[in-house]
């Protein structure tokens, strides 16, 4: 579904010619990418790739300014250290998806590899992506990944979610601050306009309704969808904005519309660097995440299996990347080289990643449409 | 349709134009129009309707759905309502200055007229990002209430169905006010004199003089304004919230995001036949009451 995708996705252009001018001023320093030490593992993957003549990859990734980062910080690296090309090729999910469905469809599939969101890992996709069972075969993914890093039909890249960002300006350091959905549905603690997404994602209003509700994580699916709205009654006279767009969840904050929202991590992160304070709880947060499969009729599945695993090592170039693009990957040790104002909020700490929401993938497919449309008529009422 | 006289006005009679011009160059002079209308109207829509109901096969279960799904009764329920009282809004607000613009002259003239018109040139798009900026939670109208100790927190005044209705109304404003002020301004002055001179006080030669012969503006203005509001797309989706979804934004969300083409087409046909029926009997009425008040 493009409207979940993970909003790093999305850089403005803006922000992309001032990476541009940033890139320029490392290279005019002379910069250069610490070289790294390959783990025997890999070597092993990029061995089998050479025998058997892949000489290249093709990747169906991010674009724009957000797979030029990935460019930069992966796919140069890669060729640098193995020798196997990467022939970068992209698109939203949506169109990435009806292309891999028609190429499978005719038996002649030129991606190797393909970047998704994680809502679309249904049965009708799974049954394109080669299983890699518990990864095994990818050594590092186990050793470097966050819990959960790998999804047997791929493994994760980008990872964030929707997380209760609240403007320190309002509630500052030293008095109560908000720390949980429950604090959300506060309004005597924490009074104040609200804000939630309107994006066509609404179970993950229903999450939050829960968690506020007292429910515990572990039983909150299948979702209490009826105990969800009317939890939600209460909040609405509250909530004054219903976001459409990121650009739209940012601005709310610039013009200290509301006080708290749910936002998409990156956007969060993004008012952090223009120097809005605000407070961040992943307590509770929704995960979103983009994953790298190998497609199952990969013409170069050593090479890709190669990448996959070349992209959970060097946790430096993660840290960089997530500098760079506002968003954080599965890669753990990235944590280390974070600057220490951005390590405490970051995704990637065990408080943070241990507390996240994973949406269930068989409960969402079986109940979309009808959460979809209940969803519509509330809102609209 | 025949050229015919404006109903009630003073200046009645064939227009000397039927007598000129033949049938065959008439319809010389309406083709380049027609043209436009039916290559660029009257086709794309039938072919939207005609998708309602034969895409992909011959059913009626889109019209079925819009009366299942009570979220569309209440849009479209909703729009009308909107629309209502933007138009009754823009009437109350619009008609004095009409009014004020066919009496006066000189300078204030060209300065009431600067104020109708430069709004009308200005883009719809600005002109709603004009009343965010108004009306947001620190914005102008907001801090000075705050000054002037009206309120001690800010009020919600964005993205509510007040702050529709009244960016509505500011952005149509004109297209009421101008077929008024062109009805009125041939009001020959005499006529109010003589009402005057035959022992009316000014509110009678107003209600009973200059109101009925103003009738044909204002039935213009009130369809064209009501017509535009039902129609409405840009200012609801920027000022209003989810809670002021009009049927524009519905058939909009159909055919941009949810790609569903037959269902919008039911959507449109359900709120032109809407609108069709509400103009026929808005037509209908307003002429009934020149009926009475002219005799």
């Amino acid at each position: 579904m493009g409207k979940s995708r993970i909003e790093a996705a999305a850089i403005s252009r803006r922000r992309a010619l001032g990476m541009a001018a940033q890139a320029a001023a490392a290279a005019g320093v002379g910069l250069t990418l610490p070289q790294f030490v390959m783990a025997a593992p890999l070597d092993e993957l990029v061995e089998r790739a050479r025998q058997a003549g892949e000489r290249h990859v093709v990747v169906a990734g991010g674009t724009g300014a957000y797979g030029d980062l990935v460019k930069r910080h992966f796919y140069l690296p890669f060729t640098e250290a193995t020798g196997i090309e990467v022939v970068p090729t992209g698109g939203g999910y949506g169109e990435k998806l009806a292309k891999l469905k028609a190429m499978t469809s005719v038996g002649k599939v030129e991606w190797d590899v393909i970047t998704l969101s994680i809502d679309s890992l249904t049965p009708d996709v799974t049954s394109l992506l080669r299983d890699l069972g518990d990864c095994a075969g990818l050594p590092d993914v186990a050793s470097q990944g966050v819990d959960g890093s790998c999804l047997r039909e791929g493994v994760m890249f980008d990872i964030g979610g929707g997380v209760l960002a609240f403007d320190k300006r309002s509630f500052p350091e030293g008095q109560a601050q908000p720390a949980g959905w429950a604090d959300f549905w506060n309004v005597k603690a924490f009074p104040g306009p609200r804000a939630l997404p309107n994006i066509g994602n609404p179970w993950w209003a229903l999450i939050a309704a829960l968690e506020a509700d007292g429910v515990s994580r572990d039983a909150l699916f299948p979702l209490d969808i009826d105990r969800a709205f009317r939890k939600l009654d209460e909040i609405k006279p509250h909530v004054t904005v219903w976001w459409k767009s990121g650009d739209q969840s940012q601005q709310i904050f610039r013009t200290r519309e509301v006080v708290m929202a749910m936002l998409f991590s990156g956007r969060a992160f993004r008012l952090r660097g223009e120097g809005i304070p605000l407070g961040i709880s992943w307590n509770g947060a929704p995960l979103d995440a983009a994953f790298w499969a190998v497609t199952r009729a990969a013409q170069h599945p050593n090479a890709a299996l190669a990448l996959l695993d070349f992209i959970y090592t060097r946790p430096k170039a993660h840290a960089e990347f997530a500098a760079e693009s506002f968003g954080s990957t599965a890669q753990r040790g990235a944590l280390d080289f974070l600057p220490a104002d951005a390590k405490a909020s970051s995704v990637l700490q065990p408080a943070n990643w241990s507390n996240i929401v994973r949406v269930d993938r068989e409960w969402l497919a079986a109940n979309r449409e009808k959460v979809l449309q209940r969803w519509s008529m509330w809102i609209a009422s | 349709m025949r050229a015919k006289p404006l109903a009630g006005s003073p200046f009645g009679g064939r227009p000397t134009s039927a007598r000129e011009y033949g049938p065959g160059l008439s319809l010389l002079l309406v083709a380049p129009l027609v043209l436009l209308l039916v290559g660029g109207f009257l086709y794309p829509v039938g072919k939207l309707f005609w998708g309602s109901i034969f895409v992909p096969e011959a059913t009626f279960a889109n019209y079925g759905r819009i009366l299942q799904e009570p979220l569309f009764l209440l849009v479209l329920w909703r729009t009308f309502e909107i629309a209502f009282v933007v138009t009754a809004l823009a009437l109350l607000l619009g008609y004095p200055v009409a009014l004020a613009m066919a009496r006066v002259s000189g300078r204030t003239a060209i300065l009431i007229a600067a104020c109708v018109l430069v709004p009308l040139w200005t883009s719809v798009l600005v002109r709603s990002y004009a009343w965010i900026v108004l009306l947001q939670r620190n914005g102008v109208v907001n801090n000075a209430l705050i000054e002037t100790g009206l309120t001690e927190t800010p009020l919600r005044l964005l993205y509510t169905q007040g702050a529709v209705i009244a960016a509505m109304t500011q952005v149509l404003l004109p297209f009421m006010i101008l077929p008024i002020y062109s009805v009125v301004r041939n009001i020959p002055d005499d006529l109010v004199r003589a009402a005057r001179n035959l022992g009316a006080g000014s509110l009678q030669a107003f209600f009973r003089v200059t109101v009925p012969l103003s009738l044909p503006g204002v039935t213009a203005g009130v369809l064209i304004t009501f017509i535009l509001s039902l129609g409405f797309y840009i200012t609801p989706a920027l000022v209003g919230g989810p809670g002021t979804l009009m049927m524009s934004t519905l058939i909009g969300q159909q055919t941009t995001e949810l790609l569903d083409w037959p269902f919008a087409g039911a959507l449109a046909a359900v709120l032109l036949a809407a609108t069709l029926l509400l103009v026929i009997f808005f037509r209908r009425a307003l002429a009934l009451n020149k009926g009475f008040k002219l005799g």
